[in-house]
């Protein structure tokens, strides 16, 4: 897979950092994982953070800290955790993204053209993170975004003003940029897409169609 | 306002205190301890060595807990939370490739993912992906140490601008997101953004030497 779009730097940097926003951490996750360049890039600012981390003041520890801690593991409720169900959920959206298992999806009518199916585990405040299955041909109307939007492609391909995406492909947009994305792939185009807000889009009559779709 | 204070760029020889099972507390450089951590953490993995876990325990959960203060959380909770990581520490150690990072990234990344699994229940990190996930693409990198110590001294104290700095240092330490700090720092997003690019440029080309792109 050549990837020709990648995330940004202050995206991974925050990725790193563990500050970035849940929906999109899911995508850069699904990127990392085709994507060697922004691998390399994010091991060094682990390994700048890790730095950091050795270079951190110490805390005053309780007496018998480290005490408590071994009892804790030697009584084997070390794995025990409310979280791990959810976790579960969370691998399984993952794995249905990097698998190609499309065609088991619950897919559900969008528009005319357009399948979606929403991630419902991943906290989205007022974005969401849905993958997409757009019919060859469909451009999506122009639109900018209130915030971030990450689109990474998994099937198909489309292009913008930006240029072309393929598989692997990412695009890292902030309400600066303005977008029409066109599907010109022969085969559907399957995107998984991750926004913090709702989207803008330029003429009202595609406002109402985001008012009856909810996008 | 700003209420944040920070802190002093650090110093150029950093000196660590090294507590262990000797009362008679040992002190050593940053150098050594990385070999040291090195060290511990196969004695852990090899022969689930307590003692080689215990002063592990004392050179990394001190740290953490700071970590965890400097996200917000209290006292008790950072102390657990410190332990939780170590814990993770503990469970996965065979799991620890040292020709891949240096024992400080991987302890981080664990602690990073305690921090959002507790901190700001965010699920899409998972504690088990960090050994098979992150390490498995990456390519093979041989750190030098002393090299690499070095560089981030120098990419500290002279690379990166204040400004820089403190931004890096909102992200890590104090776990704000990037309109957070906008809002914190009273600065347009957009400059926010720019000012996280420049940092990991400079990050890139002090820290980037042993690494092929
Ligand atoms: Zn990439």
């Amino acid at each position: 897979m050549s990837i020709n779009h990648h995330l940004n730097k202050d995206t991974l940097l925050a990725y790193s950092a563990g500050t970035l926003y849940e929906g999109f951490s899911f995508l850069a996750k699904a990127h990392l994982h085709y994507c060697k360049t922004c691998q390399h890039q994010l091991d060094l600012a682990n390994h700048f953070a890790g730095n950091l981390l050795e270079k951190n003041h110490d805390s005053m520890m309780n007496d018998n800290s480290f005490n408590q801690l071994w009892d804790k593991i030697q009584s084997k409720d070390a794995s025990s955790d409310a979280s791990k169900a959810i976790i579960k959920e969370i691998k399984n959206d993952f794995s249905l993204i990097i698998n190609n298992n499309y065609d088991d999806i619950p897919w559900s009518v969008l528009v005319p053209g357009i399948q979606q199916y929403i991630f419902t585990d991943i906290h989205c405040d007022q974005g969401s993170v849905r993958l997409l299955k757009i019919k060859s041909g469909i451009q999506i109307p122009h639109h900018s975004h209130n915030g971030t939007e990450l689109t990474l492609i998994l099937k198909g391909s489309y292009e913008d003003e930006s240029g072309e995406y393929y598989p692997g492909d990412l695009s890292d947009l902030d309400d600066s940029n303005c977008h029409q994305p066109h599907v010109n792939s022969t085969e559907d185009c399957i995107c998984l897409i991750a926004t913090e807000q709702k989207l803008k889009f330029s003429s009202p009559f595609n406002r109402l169609l985001q008012v009856a779709v909810g996008l | 306002m700003n209420n944040f204070h920070f802190k002093e760029k650090p110093d150029a020889v950093i000196i660590l205190a090294l507590k262990t099972n000797n009362p008679q507390q040992e002190t050593t450089t940053i150098n050594s301890v990385y070999q040291q951590a090195e060290n511990l953490l196969e004695s852990i993995a090899k022969h689930q060595d307590k003692t080689a876990f215990e002063q592990l325990y004392w050179i990394f959960a001190p740290k953490i807990k700071s970590y965890m203060k400097q996200h917000g959380a209290d006292d008790s909770l950072s102390e657990e939370l410190a332990q939780e990581s170590l814990m993770q520490v503990w469970l996965k150690a065979d799991k620890y490739k040292p020709e891949l990072s240096q024992p400080s990234t991987w302890i981080f990344r664990i602690a990073r993912n305690i921090y959002i699994d507790k901190l700001r229940k965010q699920k899409c990190f998972d504690a088990d992906e960090i050994s098979n996930f992150e390490n498995e693409l990456s390519e093979n990198q041989n750190y030098d140490h002393e090299i690499d110590s070095q560089r981030f001294k120098k990419l500290i104290k002279t690379k990166l601008s204040s400004e820089q700095y403190q931004i890096l240092e909102l992200s890590y330490f104090k776990g704000l997101n990037q309109p957070e700090i906008s809002a914190q720092l009273a600065i347009p997003l957009g400059t926010v953004k720019s000012r996280l690019r420049l940092a990991f440029e400079k990050i890139k080309s002090a820290m980037g030497g042993q690494h092929e792109y």
